[in-house]
């Protein structure tokens, strides 16, 4: 949750956040996963089984590709990025009113 | 204000027009460069011409793009194929309409037209001969004689919202007992699963900095009636258990040798809350951001939140696996119309 569903990485408390973790080592994650570096919770092996953590992995390793919509913000969800689309879009039909508006020098 | 002193400034003097603001009518003309410059003219027209010609491109690129990069199976693939299909799509659109836009403003001709506005109202004659015809209607209905089909009108009137109303509160649900929102399936003795995995939880395993997702014993698809059931007693029974260094923890009431179990629903609007960070002993709410101190009964410290997370008190069994003692103390999630502190 911390990362987000896409492993993108996300803000917590007082400034600090929560990394991507789209570009690290799978061992570098499966020893985070048990250890809990810094503000991270440790995960053992109650918690999450060693065949859980490497469907995580496993996970982490399918979102590299990206989404096939296109452009994203991390994955954030479809209200912070649309919200996004909406402000530029809505930007350029602004800019193009005022073009069609303005007189031709 | 002014004295003999200051230096007067009368730029600054506002000097009120005497019969309102007088029509400053159309500024003056102003050629465009093509009206002038036959160069400059000669030069929209070319642009427009690419642009136009832009278009053509953009549309025999949607047609090459569609059979060069079909979509495939791979993200890859979709993502190369809705790439060159949306520029082309832009192009063939856009150079269109830029093309004709830029048309109209510099090659067509730049007159000024006039349109005065007309008032809108209608003349005395038309207004009194519908105020007549109203008049007429009313007296040829005789409303006010028969008050039999006046009466019958009114209820008539007053029923109407009735078929629209009711399906649309039987649709909110046939169950309206609201007394269920005061308790989750947490009873004394119920054990504490591991969420989605449904494992039983052995305190011991529970290491410090540990998180775990939890749900109760018998919250299990085999145990209930239905899946609306089990959304529905998930959606208040879900905990989360963190385990801190005995120490940090301000009151240890209800805790278990420093694990402590508290609703995992936010007490501001109901998301889950689950962003724990261990050093700081702070639960994060995804949402808004409430922050909750988990070594100091989940007390707010931050954020929209009005009240701590409800506490899930725990102990163990025979066996060493963590069970509760109690429900929650008092209704999870954020406060309803009725809850009694």
């Amino acid at each position: 949750m911390c990362h987000a569903a896409s492993g993108a990485g996300g803000a917590l408390t007082q400034g600090k956040y929560a990394p991507s973790v789209l570009n690290t080592d799978p061992a570098a994650i499966y020893t985070a996963m048990a250890t809990g570096p810094q503000s991270m919770p440790v995960f053992n092996d109650m918690t999450l089984t060693p065949e859980e953590k490497r469907d995580i992995i496993a996970f982490i390793d399918a979102q590299k590709e990206g989404a096939p919509g296109g452009l994203d913000l991390g994955q954030i969800g479809p209200v912070g990025e649309g919200m996004w689309a909406f402000i530029v879009g809505m930007g350029l039909l602004i800019a193009c009113a005022v073009w069609i508006g303005a007189k031709s020098s | 204000m002014s004295t003999n002193d200051t230096p007067r400034h009368d730029e600054l003097v506002v000097t009120h027009a005497p019969e309102g603001v007088v029509d400053p009518g159309l500024p003056p003309h102003q050629p465009r460069l093509g009206d002038t410059d036959p160069k400059a003219s000669k030069r929209s027209e070319r642009i427009v011409a690419a642009l136009f010609g832009l278009s053509v491109l953009g549309s025999i690129g949607v047609v090459v793009a569609y059979f060069a990069f079909p979509p495939g199976e791979s993200v890859s693939s979709i993502q190369q194929s809705n790439m060159f299909l949306g520029l082309g799509l832009a192009f063939c659109f856009a150079g269109i309409g830029f093309g004709a836009v830029h048309w109209a403003k510099s090659i067509m001709n730049d007159h000024e037209k006039v349109e005065e506005r007309h008032p809108q109202r209608s003349s005395d004659e038309d207004r009194a001969a519908a105020v007549e015809v109203l008049k007429e209607g009313a007296a040829d209905s005789g409303i006010a004689r028969r008050s039999a089909l006046k009466g019958g009108l009114i209820t008539a009137l007053a029923l109407l919202p009735l078929p629209v109303a009711l399906p649309l509160i039987g649709n909110v649900g046939a169950d309206w007992d609201v007394s269920k929102f005061r308790h989750t399936m947490w009873r004394r003795g119920t054990r504490l699963m591991t969420d989605p995995t449904y494992r039983p939880i052995r305190a011991a395993d529970v290491t410090i900095g540990s998180v775990v997702h939890v749900i109760p014993e018998g919250l299990h698809h085999d145990e209930l009636e239905s899946d609306q059931s089990f959304m529905d007693e998930k959606a208040k029974a879900v905990v989360l258990l963190v385990r801190l260094d005995e120490r940090d923890l301000k009151h240890t009431e209800g805790s278990y040798h420093g694990i402590v179990a508290f609703s995992k629903i936010c007490t501001h609007v109901g998301c889950p809350v689950a962003l724990y960070e261990q050093q700081t002993h702070h639960l994060l709410c995804p949402c808004h951001q409430s922050t909750f101190d988990v070594a100091d009964g989940a007390k707010v410290v931050f954020g929209p939140a009005k009240r701590a997370l409800p506490q899930l008190p725990i102990t163990v069994d025979d066996e060493g696996y963590l069970i509760a003692t109690d429900d929650f103390s008092e209704p999870i999630g954020p406060s309803f119309w009725e809850r009694v502190k």
